[in-house]
């Protein structure tokens, strides 16, 4: 068994620890020991829908491939060359097991309450031994463009799609990860096979486990499934198209099936700070400045729900990686241009105002009691944990950054951050029942 | 290991506590139980509404929120639900265990008060419920109604139920309906409301590490009034068998996808004693990754993303349901068929047994590692008169038969076919959309 060197990162006040190690194929490991009856492991990729465009492997000049291919990849990395698939070999140890595509990463996973080693070994085996072919590319293709159906359909991913959309000019994000039914039509294995051996290299990946887990079970099964890998540069191999400041587009609206218009405000942000410490920082600068400025304790949010201008009160929503920024408050309103008035109104008399410290305080204490709460499961703790591994810092130093943010700070990045040019409004309203 | 233990705090209030303290988070709820009706269930959706929403010590949402925040960011949320033909209404509670605070906040006899304040002093004037706050409940309330169509494939979930049980309790919607619920005066509900401590079963549910005899005493106090003799929830009727032939409704809407239900009588309810051998049917057909449904239906033939079962164990329904091209639905439908067909008969090899037996046994261990999921595995339970653990049950079920899944199969019998036809030729065609910039 190979003996790789494990760092313990610990943290005091939850009684949290977790053991890491870079296993000698190259794979970054990361253990979170949890009493718990269910083990959980995560395996990742950092690859994800808005990396469409890249160096393959073994080659010089940069390729665009069909929009959704990340996804269609996830679907079919299920497939074996046995003619079985990875679901089948799983329900021999009784393991649940399912993947999931994101615009910056792709995960496979399960869970399991035993035979934990015999899963990992299916998992990481699975993972690393493609197998795509014509028919079962075909067939595929059928079952995703119904997946895509079901997204159209749903008024709320339709709504969000046509935010990001209205946000952005350049950047993949403004695609669906699943991509539309023609852009999959083009996907053919030999596209699969570009893409999974350009991002699905070992150096690009991470693998998570937590639970009632020995380490060396752990090392184990690596040492018997991973080949050592020569690493590969992912930063000269990815090409993301610079994204201008202001928003592609101040307005989205179309109709659909349904009995009240909804709303998404999007606030873009470009600036996003290359150095890990510095983005965690702004993220969670960004965290706060939400929760103050559309919570539900907000003088916007009980203004507009008290007045009945929204159904319900406001929801909001941060997302701040090293790809895109951008918050996304919205709700169900007759009037979503009076709303979006009350917002612009709203930040601007908080600019004139400032943020008080004591508001500051009270909705940092309520984040960090909402997100302790991920370490209730292990399933949610790899969730969130292997995402911020791929964004360079992890969950401990997350609630350590809570303790260096200031009102000042707070209040300079409101000013930086909220600006008419960076807002978009998108709206669905409802079809005209005889149209 | 997790135990349930069951306290009668007063003849109609009832604590089923999960003691833990692996977590970070406990949970509480308390919930109102009437029998569910038309005549009540509008009024039954509004209160869990109003009682969150503000009191008379917390009277707007600014001060509520500030407090809740405060806490930790605590929630306090409504909850409205059915258990067979049961309605329970009330309110559920997350929050911070008190030693993972960092001011030794007690978080618990906070949310405690805090609950007690939301069920024994709401807002009121004269003899109403606060007006505004009524009404602008019962607005949101009918856009709830009138916004099931959003989510397509519940929606024809519901549809398909509510045919299939029309002139059962099970069809009252908890929601209540437009009619019903703009009806509802302030007067007419708060009476209503205070009669409720004489008529409806308090459950109360929680999952935490406080002591659970000192919790109970705790509870006490805050429902003394509340000792009804005489409320009972009401046993489910159950159709062991769907009468004469298929009902099929199709209905058209505004959609690319159509989403097909079928509705079928079980044959099962949670209270027979044999329930884990249809638990274990259900996961063969269409509630596990390598089920006939998912196998067949998605893997072999490619008609959709998903086609999976569900049941309704205290009301011994079950669903099928899938999303698939409007042209497929009848080779989707005789799909569906063929694998309910192929278990009757037997047609089931030892992999596909123990493939759903594992992960149906893996679910049931993994729900031990989970609060919420616990309490309402209990909850459901007591509607059926028993308490056995998930792992009793995963015992169980590692002893089935295929004999077994085969006569549980023969028993099901299809009641509805439901067709939710989409009418879209794509959503994203470009006559459906106007750019109004």
């Amino acid at each position: 068994m190979s003996n790789p060197t494990v760092i313990t990162k610990e943290n005091k006040v939850l009684g949290e620890k977790y053991y890491y190690f870079r296993h000698i194929s190259g794979l970054d490991v990361y253990l979170f020991p949890k009493d718990l009856t269910t083990s959980y492991a995560l395996f990742g990729t950092s690859y994800g829908s808005i990396d469409n465009c890249f160096i393959p492997d073994g080659k010089s000049e940069l390729e665009k491939v069909p929009d959704g291919i990340a996804h269609f990849l996830e679907h079919k990395m299920f497939e074996c060359e046995d003619g079985s698939d990875l679901f089948e070999k799983f329900a021999l140890t009784g393991a649940s097991a399912n993947a999931y595509t994101s615009y910056t990463h792709t995960m496979y996973l399960f869970s399991c309450t035993e035979n934990f080693k015999k899963s990992l070994e299916i998992l990481l085996d699975g993972i690393k031994s493609p197998y795509f072919t014509k028919e079962n590319v075909a067939k595929e293709q059928g079952i995703i463009a119904q997946e895509i159906k079901m997204y159209e359909d749903n008024v709320h991913d339709a709504l969000f799609q046509g935010l990001i959309s209205s946000m952005y000019s350049e950047n993949a994000v403004r695609v669906p990860i699943a991509g539309t039914v023609e852009s999959i039509s083009k996907i053919t294995p030999e596209l699969l096979y570009k893409c999974y051996d350009t991002f699905y290299r070992l150096s690009n990946m991470s693998l998570c486990v937590c639970g009632n887990i020995d380490i060396s079970d752990v090392i184990d099964v690596c040492d018997r499934v991973l080949k050592e890998e020569k690493p590969i540069k992912i930063e000269s191999v990815r090409s993301y198209p610079s994204e201008k400041p202001e928003v592609a587009s101040s307005r989205f609206s179309r109709k659909m099936r349904l009995s009240k218009p909804i709303f998404a405000i999007g606030v873009k942000d470009v600036n996003i700070p290359k150095d890990p410490a510095e983005r965690l920082k702004k993220r969670v600068t960004m965290e706060i400045l939400a929760g103050v400025l559309f919570g539900e304790c907000s003088p916007l949010s009980v203004s507009l729900y008290e007045q009945g201008l929204t159904r319900n009160p406001i929801s909001f929503y941060v997302d701040h990686n090293d790809a895109f920024s951008f918050f996304e408050i919205g709700g169900e309103s007759d009037d979503p241009e009076e709303v979006f008035e009350r917002f612009k109104a709203h930040i601007e008399s908080v600019k004139s105002a400032g943020i008080s410290e004591d508001d500051l305080k009270r909705v940092a204490r309520a984040l960090y009691g909402e997100f302790i709460s991920i370490f209730d499961s292990s399933a949610n703790i790899a969730n969130e944990f292997l995402p911020f591994i791929m964004e360079g810092y992890d969950v401990f130093d997350y609630i350590d950054t809570f303790e260096n943010i200031t009102a000042d700070g707070v209040n300079s990045a409101l000013h930086e951050l909220f600006n008419e040019n960076f807002y978009t409004l998108a709206t669905i309203y409802p079809q005209d029942e005889n149209k | 290991m997790n135990g349930v233990k069951k306290i009668q705090i007063y003849p109609s209030v009832k604590l089923t506590a999960v003691p833990s303290s692996k977590f970070k988070t406990a949970y509480l709820s308390v919930c109102f139980t009437r029998p569910l009706c038309e005549k009540e269930a509008a009024m039954n959706a509004l209160i869990p509404e109003i009682l969150t929403r503000s009191c008379k010590k917390y009277p707007t949402m600014l001060s509520l929120g500030v407090h809740l925040q405060s806490l930790y960011g605590a929630s306090v949320e409504p909850m409205n639900i059915s258990m067979g033909e049961n309605h329970l209404f009330g309110l559920y509670a997350s929050f911070t265990e008190n030693r993972f605070t960092f001011d030794k906040t007690d978080v618990l006899s906070e949310i405690i008060d805090l609950i007690s304040e939301m069920i024994l002093n709401p807002l009121t004037e004269g003899n109403s419920f606060d007006k505004s706050v009524l009404e602008s409940e019962k607005e949101k309330l009918c856009g709830r109604i009138l916004s099931r169509i959003n989510n397509p494939a519940a929606y024809a979930l519901r549809r398909c139920e509510e045919i299939m049980c029309e002139g059962e309790r099970f069809a009252v919607s908890t929601s209540g309906t437009l009619e019903s619920v703009s009806q509802v005066s302030g007067e007419e509900l708060y009476a209503y409301y205070l009669s409720l401590k004489n008529c409806a079963q308090i459950n109360i549910c929680y999952a935490g590490s406080e002591d659970i005899g000192v919790l109970a005493d705790k509870l006490k106090t805050v429902f003394s009034d509340f000792n009804s003799k005489i409320a009972t929830a009401v046993p489910t009727e159950v159709k062991r068998r769907a009468d004469g032939d298929i009902k099929t409704v199709i209905e058209e809407e505004k959609v690319s996808q159509g989403k097909l239900t079928i509705g079928f009588r079980s044959g099962f309810a949670l209270s027979d004693e044999d329930y884990h051998v249809f638990a274990l049917t259900n996961a063969l057909l269409g509630a596990s990754p390598t089920s006939k449904l998912f196998m067949n239906v998605r893997e072999k033939l490619g008609l959709c993303y998903y086609c999976s079962s569900r049941p309704n164990a205290l009301k011994g329904t079950l669903t099928v349901s899938s999303g698939i091209e409007v042209d497929d639905f009848e080779k989707t439908r005789d799909a569906i068929f063929e694998q309910i067909n192929a278990l009757k008969s037997g047609d089931i090899t030892d992999f596909e047994l123990e493939s759903a037996k594992k992960s149906l046994i893996n679910s049931y261990r993994e729900l031990t590692d989970s609060h919420s999921g616990l309490v309402f595995w209990y909850l459901t339970r007591s509607f059926a008169n028993r308490s056995d653990s998930p792992s009793e049950v995963a015992e169980k079920i590692a002893l089935v038969t295929k004999e077994e899944i085969v006569d549980a199969a023969k028993k099901i019998s299809p009641d509805t076919v439901y067709f939710l036809k989409g009418t879209l030729k794509s959503a994203g065609s470009t006559e459906d959309e106007e750019d109004i910039q």
